[in-house]
C-alpha cells in the first residue's frame, strides 16, 4: 500500500530544473533509501513533500489524501515528519527543551499564555523518555550549541520523532559521522523501520545496502531507477551515472 | 533564560529584588526626589518590558513600536477629552486601541522577515504619525492635546487618591508596572513562550515540529503592541498631555535601544535595566549640554557595537548575542 | 489646468529627486542588507556643503565638490563602523545608523546652527522660464534635467561596465555576488560611497527649492524607505519609477485634499505590498530568508 504517492512532481530554480516530474510510490512500513550525486534533486524532493518549497507542477498524495499546497504545520500534523542533513535545531536552549518543544507540540499544547511550563507531567515524561531511548540521557541540561556533533545528529533525529510520524523522512542522517555512531544511527533506524515508514537519503552505501527494502536513484531531478538493493546493485545505468564521480560500492 | 523559579528559593527572586528597589526609590536621598522621573522610568520599562516579548523571546526587530505607544498615548487623552474625564477608561482604551491596531499591523507583517519586517514597521509608524500630526480635529495636530489630568481614584469618601501628587501617581504606575511584569513573566515562562523561543531560534524547525508559527509571531506582536498602549496612556497622564512627538518614530529606535542596552536579549530583566540607563542619562545629559543628541548618537553606536548583549549580556559573561 | 500642470511638473521634479536618493538607498540596502539610516542626513550634508561652498565656488564647482565631500564622509562612516554589522542582524545595520545619523544631525546643528537656510539658485537658473501655456521655474528644469542626467550616469554604470554589473545583480541577490569571489569589501566600501555620493548630489540639487534644515535629512529619508519597498529592494527602476510615483502622487494630491499628501505614499506602498509582495520590480533575494 502506497503511503506516500507523488505524481509529476516539478521544481525549477531560475533555469534550473531540481526536480523533474517525479512520479514515484512509496511502500508503508518499508524503508526507501534515496540516493544519487549531489545535486540530483533528492533535498528538493523531500522539501516539496514537506511544504517547504511549493511545486510548480505535480501532485503530493499522503495515505491518499492531497497534500500538495499544504504549509509545513499541516502536513507534520496529518503525520510527516523529516531530518534535515545541515543540522537544524535550538541552539541557544538546553537538549530537554529542544526535545520539550516537539512533544509539547505533539500533545496539543504551546497556545497556553500563563500555564506554567513545570505543570506539565506527560510533556515532560514523554520528552524523558525519548531523551533516554535515544541514548542521550544525563545530557539533558547542556545547551544544544555545546553538545558534540553526534549528539546532535542524534537528537536532529529525536526532533523529528517527537511528532510521532507515520512517515519519517531522513536527510542524511549519518553525515559526518565516526562509523560507531554510523553503526548507532544504522541500528536505530532498522528498530524504526518496524514501526513507522522511513525515507531516507543517505551517500553511505554500506548503510544504505543493509538497512533498505527499497532504493530509488535520482540523477539530475529524475528518478533514474528503483527496486531492491540486489536489483539496483546491478543496475547498468546506475553504475553508468556514477562511473564518472563516486564510487558508491567497491565490487 | 531557563525558567529557574526553584520552589524554596522564590523568595530571593530578582522580581522581588527589582520591585522592593522601585518602592523604596523614592526614599532614596538626592535621586529620590526626582518623582516624575522615576515614574517615567516604570512606565519605559513596561514599554521595553513588553516589547522585549517581540524582540528578546521571539527574535523579531520592530522598528515601529513606538506607534502603539504613541497610539495609546492619543487614546487616553482623547478619550479623557472627549468622552470620560477619569483615569480607568482611558486607560483601558489605551490597551485596547493600541492593541487592535498592533492586531492589524501583525497581520501585514507576520510573515514578513529580517528586512522587509522592519521596513514596513518602520512605515507604518510614520503613517500614524503623519495621522496624529494632520487629523487635527481627532488629535490637536502640531499643538497636540493637553489638559488630560489625573482624577482622584478609590472609593470615596473611604479611599481617595489624589493621583495629581505625584508620588501616589508614582506608585499608582508602580502598581501596574507589577502586576504587568508578573504577568509578562507569566508569558514568556508559558509553553506559549517556549515556543516563541523555538521561533527565534529556528524558525522552520519551529514549523517542522508542528507549530503555525505566523500565528505566534502575530500573537507576540499584538501584545508587545498592547503594553505599549498601555506605557502610552500611562506617560500622557504623567505628563497630563500628548503631542506628535509620542509617535516619532525615534520612540521606536528608543525603546529597542533600551532593551538591547540592558541586556534584554539575555536577560528578562535587561528591559528594566535599560529603560533606567537610558532615561536617567537622557536627563543628565540634555540638563548639562544643549548638543546631547550627539553623544547620545555615539553611545548607541557604541553599545551596538561593543555590548551588543547588553549590559546583562557582559556581566553574565555572554558575548554573543542571541539575536538572530 | 495650469494650475494642473504646475502642480504634476513640480511632482515630477520631487519624483526625480527622491529617485536619486532611493536609489542611492536600495543599491546599499541590496547589495549589504543595511538599512542605511545615515542617508538622510548625507542628504543633508550635502544641501549643507553646497551652502557653504556656492559663496566662494558658484553653483557648478559644488555641485561636484559637496557630493564628494559627502561620499568622503560616506567612506569613513562605512570603513570605520558600518562594515562590522554586515552579515549579522539587520537590525544592528539599523540601530548603528541611527545612532550615526542622531548624532550626525547635531553634528550639523553645531557646525552650522540651528536655524534654517536658503540657498538662492544659480543666477542663470534664476526666475521663470516661458513655456507658452504657463510659466515655470528655471532653476526646477534645470533640477529636473541634472537628475535625469544623473540617473542616466547610474544606469550606464550598473548596465555597461562590468563592475556595475556585478553591483546589479548583488543588489538583487548578494549570495550570487560572494559566489562570484570578487573582492567583496572592497565592492561594499564602493557601493556605500556611491550611494552617499548620491544622496549628497541629491541635496545639493534640492537645496534651493527646500530650505536647508538639519532636519531635512529626515524629511527625505521616510520617503527613501518607501520608494525602496513599493520599487523593490534593490532595483533600479523600481526605485526610478516608485520615486516618480511618490513624487508625483504627493505633489497631486496637495492638490485635492492637501492633508493626506503626507500618507499617500504610504497608502501606496501598502496596496503595492498586498498585491505584489516584493514590490513593483523586486526580485526573489535572500532578504526574505
Amino acid at each position: 500500500m502506497a503511503i506516500l504517492t507523488t505524481e509529476g512532481l516539478t521544481k525549477d530554480f531560475g533555469g534550473l530544473r531540481a526536480v523533474d516530474s517525479v512520479t514515484v510510490e512509496m511502500e508503508e512500513g518499508k524503508l526507501t533509501s534515496v540516493i544519487g550525486p549531489n545535486g540530483a534533486g533528492k533535498t528538493t524532493f523531500f522539501n516539496l513533500i514537506t511544504g517547504l518549497i511549493k511545486p510548480d507542477s505535480g501532485r503530493i498524495l499522503f495515505k491518499g489524501e492531497e497534500i500538495t499546497h499544504l504549509p509545513i504545520h499541516k502536513i507534520v500534523r496529518k503525520g510527516i515528519s523529516r531530518s534535515f542533513q545541515i543540522i537544524n535545531l535550538f541552539n541557544e536552549l538546553t537538549l530537554f527543551e529542544n526535545v520539550w518543544l516537539g512533544v509539547q507540540s505533539q500533545q496539543g499544547h504551546g497556545s497556553e499564555l500563563f500555564a506554567d511550563i513545570d505543570r506539565f507531567r506527560s510533556i515532560r515524561e514523554e520528552t524523558h523518555r525519548i531523551i533516554e531511548e535515544m541514548g542521550l540521557a544525563g545530557k539533558e541540561e547542556i545547551p544544544v550549541k555545546l553538545l558534540s556533533y553526534g549528539d546532535r545528529r542524534i537528537l536532529e533525529i529525536a526532533l523529528s520523532l517527537t511528532a510521532k510520524p507515520s512517515l519519517l523522512l531522513l536527510d542524511e542522517p549519518t553525515s559526518g559521522l565516526v562509523s560507531e555512531d554510523r553503526k548507532r544511527i544504522s541500528a536505530l533506524m532498522k528498530k524504526l523501520s518496524s514501526e513507522l515508514t522511513l525515507i531516507v537519503v543517505e551517500h553511505d552505501m554500506d548503510v544504505v545496502l543493509s538497512i533498505s527494502d527499497h532504493i530509488v536513484v535520482m540523477h539530475q531531478g529524475k528518478i533514474l531507477a528503483q527496486g531492491s538493493p540486489v536489483e539496483i546493485r546491478g543496475n547498468e545505468k546506475v553504475q553508468e551515472a556514477y562511473l564518472g564521480g563516486e564510487h558508491l560500492w567497491t565490487s | 533564560m531557563a525558567s529557574k523559579t526553584k520552589g524554596n528559593r522564590w523568595f530571593f527572586h530578582p522580581l522581588w529584588l527589582v520591585f522592593i528597589l522601585f518602592l523604596l526609590f523614592p526614599f532614596i536621598p538626592y535621586i529620590g526626589r526626582y518623582i516624575s522621573l522615576g515614574t517615567e522610568v516604570l512606565l519605559w520599562s513596561l514599554f521595553a518590558l513588553g516589547f522585549n516579548i517581540l524582540l528578546g523571546y521571539t527574535g523579531l526587530s520592530s522598528f515601529g513600536h513606538g506607534a502603539f505607544f504613541g497610539i495609546g498615548a492619543y487614546a487616553a487623552g482623547i478619550f479623557f477629552l472627549r468622552v470620560h474625564k477619569g483615569l480607568w477608561i482611558p486607560l483601558l482604551m489605551s490597551i485596547l486601541i493600541a492593541g487592535f491596531f498592533a492586531a492589524l499591523v501583525g497581520l501585514l507583517v507576520a510573515k514578513k522577515r529580517g528586512i522587509y519586517f522592519a521596513l514596513i514597521t518602520i512605515a507604518v509608524s510614520q503613517v500614524f504619525y503623519f495621522v496624529a500630526f494632520r487629523w487635527e480635529e481627532l488629535t490637536g495636530g502640531e499643538t497636540g492635546l493637553s489638559g488630560i489630568d489625573r482624577v482622584n481614584i478609590g472609593l470615596t469618601p473611604l479611599l481617595n487618591i489624589k493621583l495629581s501628587v505625584p508620588i501616589y501617581y508614582y506608585y499608582f504606575v508602580l502598581l501596574i508596572f507589577i502586576l504587568c511584569t508578573l504577568l509578562i513573566w507569566k508569558i514568556v515562562h508559558s509553553p506559549f513562550g517556549k515556543v516563541l523561543q523555538a521561533i527565534r531560534e529556528n524558525e522552520i524547525r519551529a514549523r517542522y515540529l508542528g507549530y503555525n508559527t505566523a500565528v505566534y509571531k502575530w500573537a507576540a506582536f499584538t501584545i508587545s503592541g498592547l503594553f505599549a498602549g498601555l506605557a502610552g496612556g500611562l506617560y500622557t497622564f504623567l505628563i497630563n498631555s500628548a503631542f506628535p512627538f509620542v509617535l516619532d518614530w525615534t520612540q521606536s529606535g528608543n525603546v529597542v535601544m533600551m532593551t538591547l542596552l540592558g541586556g534584554g536579549t539575555v536577560n528578562f530583566f535587561g528591559p528594566i535595566l535599560g529603560a533606567a540607563i537610558f532615561i536617567v542619562s537622557r536627563d543628565l545629559l540634555s540638563a548639562y549640554w544643549e548638543s546631547w543628541m550627539l553623544i547620545y548618537g555615539l553611545i548607541f553606536v557604541f553599545v551596538i557595537l561593543f555590548i551588543p548583549s547588553g549590559i546583562l549580556g557582559v556581566i553574565g559573561g555572554k558575548k554573543q548575542t542571541i539575536l538572530r | 489646468m495650469t494650475e494642473f500642470f504646475s502642480f504634476a511638473m513640480n511632482g515630477l521634479v520631487l519624483g526625480l529627486i527622491f529617485a536619486v536618493v532611493a536609489l542611492g538607498f536600495t543599491l546599499i540596502l541590496g547589495v549589504m542588507q543595511v538599512i542605511n539610516f545615515t542617508h538622510g542626513v548625507l542628504f543633508a550634508f550635502g544641501a549643507y556643503f553646497a551652502f557653504s561652498l556656492q559663496k566662494y565656488t558658484g553653483f557648478w564647482l559644488a555641485l561636484v565638490i559637496a557630493p564628494l565631500l559627502v561620499g568622503l564622509i560616506g567612506l569613513i562612516l562605512e570603513r570605520l563602523v558600518i562594515h562590522r554589522t554586515y552579515g549579522g542582524n539587520p537590525l544592528f545595520g539599523l540601530l548603528l545608523t541611527f545612532g550615526l545619523a542622531t548624532a550626525l544631525e547635531e553634528l550639523i546643528r553645531i557646525l552650522w546652527g540651528k536655524p534654517g537656510y536658503s540657498v538662492a539658485a544659480p543666477r542663470f537658473a534664476a526666475g521663470s522660464l516661458d513655456l507658452g501655456f504657463m510659466f515655470y521655474s528655471k532653476y526646477r528644469l534645470l533640477l529636473a534635467a541634472l537628475a535625469i542626467l544623473i540617473i542616466l550616469l547610474v544606469w550606464l554604470f550598473l548596465e555597461k561596465s562590468p563592475y556595475g554589473a556585478i553591483i546589479k545583480a548583488g543588489a538583487s541577490d548578494s549570495e550570487m555576488v560572494m559566489a562570484l569571489g570578487k573582492n567583496l569589501p572592497r565592492m561594499r566600501t564602493f557601493v556605500f560611497t556611491m550611494g552617499s555620493i548620491l544622496a549628497g548630489v541629491a541635496g545639493v540639487i534640492a537645496a534651493p527649492i527646500w530650505s536647508v534644515r538639519p532636519t531635512m535629512g529626515t524629511f527625505i529619508l521616510m520617503p527613501a524607505f518607501v520608494i525602496v519597498v513599493l520599487g523593490g529592494i534593490g532595483s533600479f527602476w523600481g526605485s526610478v519609477i516608485a520615486g516618480l510615483i511618490v513624487g508625483m502622487s504627493t505633489s497631486i494630491s496637495v492638490m485635492f485634499w492637501a492633508r493626506i499628501s503626507d500618507i499617500i505614499p504610504y497608502v501606496l506602498m501598502g496596496i503595492i505590498l498586498l498585491l505584489r509582495p516584493r514590490g513593483l520590480m523586486g526580485e526573489k533575494s535572500v532578504l526574505e530568508v
